[in-house]
C-alpha cells in the first residue's frame, strides 16, 4: 500500500491560498477568455488575420452579460478574401420567443448581413455564424441543467420558427434551419458523463468536453473551429 | 492520511479539513461538490425493479457515468478526485495560458482589464470597477500551476497506486 505524507494537502493549499487571486475575475470568466483565445489562435494557424481591439497594449474584457458596443474588446478575424468577422463574449440575444440570452462566446459577420430583427435584433444587422456556450464546473452531474440551457437557448437562437399556441408568439425550430453552429465547451472530461455529450449532439450542438491547457481534449475545440472557420462565406 | 484504502467520504473530509485553514469558504464550496458528484453516481448506479423489469428498463437508457478502466475499481474516489483537481487546478491552469495565448494572437496586449456590463436587462451585473491584469506579472503563476501539479500528481499516486497516469490529467498536447 501506498501513502502520502500527511503534510502534503496542506502543502498544497498553502501554495494554492498564493495563486488564486492573481487573475482579478470568475473562473467562468476566465474559461470564456481562455476558448475565446483558442478560436483566436486557431484562426491565426488557418491564415485569417486577427485583430484584437484595444487601446495602448490595453484590452477590456467583458465580465458580464450586455449588448454589443461600449468599451469592451472583440477580435476582427479577416478571411484571405477580406471578409471581417467580429468575435464577441456575453452578448445578449433576443431569441424567436423575444425573450433574450447570453452566448458566451459569438462570430458575428459585418453589418447588413443579416436582416434587421426580430429574432437577433440584438445583433444590430450582424449575421449570427457561431455561438458557443463555455461552462467551467467541477461537479459533472452540474452539467446537466447547464446543458438543457443551452438546448433551450439555441433553439429560441434558430433563424426559422413557427407561430406558436400562442398569437403573436414565436418559437424556434432546429429541424427548419438553426442558420449557424453551436457548441457546448466545458472543463469536465470528455467521455465521463455520455450521456450529457448525446444530448447535447442530439440538437445540434456540438459537445466539446476537456477543453483545458496541457490536456489531449484541447484538440477537439481546435478541429471544431477550424471547420467553423473554414466553413464561412 | 489519503492512500489506497481511502473511502470517497474519507477524502472529501481530508481535503476540506486541509482547505478550510487556507480557504474556508471554497473548502466547503468543495465538499458540497464533490458530495453531489458522488451521490449522482450511487443514483445512477442504482437498478430498479427485479428480474425482466429490470432488464426492460434498462435498454434504451444510455450510460450516465463512465469513469475510465484503470480507475473503475475506486469509481467514487476518482470521481472526487476529478472534482479537486477540477475545482483547485484547473482554474491556475486557465489563468495561467492566457499571457501564452496572448502573446501568440498579439503580442501587443500587456494588459487585461475585467470590466462588467453597467445595469441592464434587469440583470445585476455585480462589480462596476475595473479589475487589471498585468500580463508581464504573471511568472508566479505560471511557476506555481507546476508546483500544484506536482503536488497533486504526488496525491493521485498515493490514491491509486499504480494505476495512476499523470498524463490523463495533465499532458502537454501540443
Amino acid at each position: 500500500m501506498s501513502s502520502i505524507n500527511p503534510g502534503l494537502l496542506r502543502r498544497f493549499f498553502r501554495a494554492f491560498s498564493r495563486l488564486r487571486v492573481v487573475v482579478p475575475t470568475s473562473k467562468g470568466n476566465q474559461y470564456e477568455l481562455f476558448t475565446f483565445l483558442n478560436v483566436c489562435l486557431t484562426a491565426k494557424r488557418a491564415r485569417l488575420r486577427v485583430s484584437m481591439t484595444g487601446h495602448k497594449g490595453k484590452y477590456v474584457v467583458r465580465s458580464s452579460p450586455g449588448n454589443l458596443g461600449g468599451p469592451y474588446g472583440y477580435a476582427i478575424l479577416t478571411t484571405q478574401n477580406s471578409t471581417d468577422y467580429e468575435l464577441h463574449n456575453g452578448i445578449e440575444i433576443d431569441g424567436q420567443s423575444g425573450m433574450k440570452h447570453e452566448a458566451d462566446l459569438l462570430l458575428l459577420g459585418a453589418r447588413g448581413t443579416a436582416a434587421a430583427g426580430p429574432p437577433r435584433s440584438a445583433l444590430l444587422t450582424q449575421d449570427l455564424m457561431w455561438a458557443a456556450e463555455c461552462k467551467f464546473y467541477s461537479a459533472s452531474s452540474r452539467l446537466k441543467g447547464e446543458s438543457r440551457k443551452a438546448v433551450g437557448v439555441t433553439l429560441d437562437f434558430s433563424l426559422k420558427g413557427h407561430s406558436s399556441w400562442r398569437a403573436g408568439v414565436m418559437s424556434g425550430c432546429l429541424h427548419c434551419g438553426m442558420g449557424f453552429e453551436a457548441c457546448f465547451v466545458t472543463n469536465v472530461r470528455q467521455g465521463l458523463r455520455p450521456d450529457i455529450e448525446d444530448y447535447l449532439d442530439a440538437y445540434r450542438i456540438s459537445p466539446l468536453f476537456g477543453v483545458l491547457p496541457k490536456r489531449k481534449s484541447l484538440r477537439g475545440l481546435h478541429a471544431h473551429a477550424r471547420q467553423m472557420l473554414s466553413n464561412l462565406p | 492520511m489519503a492512500d489506497e484504502n481511502t473511502t470517497a467520504e474519507d477524502l472529501i473530509a481530508e481535503i476540506r479539513e486541509a482547505a478550510s485553514d487556507f480557504t474556508a469558504g471554497e473548502a466547503e464550496i468543495f465538499a458540497q461538490e464533490a458530495r453531489q458528484e458522488v451521490a449522482q453516481y450511487r443514483q445512477a448506479a442504482l437498478t430498479f425493479g427485479f428480474g425482466e423489469e429490470t432488464r426492460i428498463r434498462a435498454v434504451g437508457l444510455g450510460q450516465t457515468f463512465v469513469v475510465p478502466e484503470p480507475y473503475r475499481s475506486r469509481a467514487e474516489v476518482f470521481l472526487v478526485f476529478e472534482v479537486f483537481v477540477r475545482f483547485f487546478i484547473d482554474p491556475i491552469l486557465v489563468g495561467a495560458s492566457l499571457p501564452e495565448l496572448l502573446g501568440e494572437i498579439d503580442p501587443e496586449v500587456e494588459r487585461l482589464e475585467f470590466v462588467d456590463s453597467p445595469f441592464n436587462s434587469g440583470r445585476e451585473t455585480g462589480n462596476p470597477e475595473p479589475r487589471i491584469l498585468y500580463l508581464g506579472e504573471t511568472g508566479e503563476l505560471r511557476a506555481g500551476a507546476s508546483g500544484l501539479i506536482e503536488i497533486a500528481t504526488e496525491l493521485g499516486r498515493a490514491l491509486f497506486g499504480e494505476a495512476f497516469r499523470a498524463g490523463e490529467f495533465w499532458e502537454t498536447n501540443e
